[in-house]
């Protein structure tokens, strides 16, 4: 079991996602940054899209109640009985011992935290996650709260040896400049405010959450208002709502929506709006379906690069 | 379960430390005994940190400014002094006990093999605190 001594708001578990029940309205949820908590199932041997906890206020902290192993992937610095943890890391922790991620991280905005055989809460929809608008999924369809009790799936990986291992970080080029595909009603907008979408920075705003990001700029304004229908919406999906500053839909958005959709963050680089945070200013750079579909393998060439090395190192250190 | 070389080390430095002329140890499988001599000059002052695995040698993380431990640094037993890096993965380079980072013996970016040295830690009095 994992216990939860103390958590701040908002804290949940997650899995990579919800998948195959969009058309009934149920959107995708799962990690933020998922990227993150797959590479702390790499380091375990668990498989990638294995339950965690997405922590993303501060204090939390938890104990186990047996002995096991665990990562700390993302955002935040995490201590394991009062000794700092390196970024990306996995480590052994033996029953009684305390994870605390004490202050919000200097730079990112959400941490993971993975064991060994993955979060047990019951599967819903083929998924782990927990969807807090709708509040299903996940432990009881809530966030964390203190005194809560986390099953533990059986790990069966190689243990990780005495002072864990830890992964070096993906070349992630500029964290903050997102790929972008051009969507439906980008080449409706005049071609000047086109211009200002490609070329000036986007300040992420407070009012940003797990269902998006709201965007603060130079207002984009068609010539007319649209008049379109509500369509199917993916995370990723930036919007541009009457008022001119666009939101981008995230993992807890709608499933339709119909404000005028200028673009669509390519999947590979989602799991970077997960770590912005708000005062950053983000950049958009346009790009096509093949490179999108390169940067998805990457990522996942990366992941089984993770994934091989860190067995391997588990298996020398246990003979 | 067997003793790690660490392990030995340190054991044979606190039984030295604490003055002991010997020292038995003695399970079902093993017997391990230290014969300690204790003269008038200074017993070593360092003990050795070993690679735990090949790699390269990193002093710190590439997300973080600041290197784990610098000479001079008070060391928690446990605390990480560097990286070892295969591929992309990191193994750690512990300090087995608690004391003073007197100095790191390889420079960051160079291979190491196992077990060689990768730094030298002085033992701290028994009363000093000692920090992450």
């Amino acid at each position: 079991m994992i216990e939860i001594l103390e958590t701040a708001p908002l804290n949940t578990v997650q899995d990579t996602g919800r998948f195959g029940f969009r058309h009934f309205g149920v959107g995708t949820a799962g990690a933020m940054d998922d990227l993150a908590l797959s590479l702390g199932n790499a380091l375990l041997g668990n498989p990638l899209d294995a339950a965690g906890i997405e922590v993303q206020m501060h204090p939390f902290h938890l104990r186990v109640t047996v002995d096991t192993a665990i990562a700390v992937t993302g955002a935040a610095e995490a201590k394991l009985d009062g000794l700092l943890l390196p970024p990306d890391w996995a480590v052994p922790v033996r029953a009684g011992q305390v994870l605390s991620l004490d202050t919000p991280p200097k730079r990112g905005a959400r941490s993971y935290v993975a064991i060994a055989g993955g979060i047990d809460v019951p599967v819903l929809l083929g998924s782990r996650s927990t969807c807090l608008r709708n509040g299903y999924g996940g432990h009881k369809g809530r966030p964390l709260s203190a005194g809560d009790r986390l099953p533990m799936g059986a790990a069966t990986a190689t243990p990780v040896p005495p002072g864990g291992i830890g992964a070096a970080p993906m070349e992630s080029g500029e964290p903050l400049t997102l790929r972008v595909i051009p969507a439906a009603q980008h080449d409706a907008f005049p071609e000047q405010v086109r211009a200002r979408f490609w070329d000036e920075g986007w300040k992420v705003t407070m009012q940003s959450n797990r269902m998006g990001l709201r965007l603060e700029g130079t207002a984009l304004r068609p010539e007319k208002p649209f008049d379109i229908r509500s369509s199917g919406i993916v995370p990723g999906v930036i919007q541009v709502p009457p008022a001119g500053q666009p939101i981008i839909q995230l993992r807890d958005a709608n499933s339709a929506g119909g404000y005028p959709k200028m673009g669509v963050v390519i999947e590979a680089d989602l799991w970077r709006l997960g770590q912005a945070r708000p005062g950053d200013t983000l950049r958009f750079r346009r790009c096509a379906q093949a490179e999108a579909v390169d940067a998805l393998r990457a990522i996942d060439a990366y992941l089984a690069d993770v994934a091989a090395t860190a067995a391997l190192c588990r298996g020398m250190a246990s003979r | 379960m067997s003793l790690s070389n660490e392990t030995i080390a340190a054991l044979a430095a606190r039984a030295h430390e604490a003055g002991l002329r010997s020292l038995e140890v003695e399970t079902k499988e093993w017997r391990l005994k230290f014969v300690l001599r204790h003269d008038n000059t200074p017993p070593a002052k360092t003990h050795p940190v070993t690679a735990p695995a090949f790699g390269r040698f990193l002093d710190r993380h590439p997300a973080r400014e600041v290197p784990f431990a610098q000479p001079g640094d008070r060391l928690r037993e446990g605390a990480v002094i560097g990286l070892l890096q295969v591929g992309p993965v990191y193994r750690p380079v512990i300090a087995f006990r608690a004391g003073t980072l007197a100095a790191l013996r390889v420079a960051p970016g160079q291979l190491v093999g196992f077990g060689e040295p990768v730094a030298e830690i002085t033992a701290l009095p028994q009363s000093a605190p000692a920090k992450e």
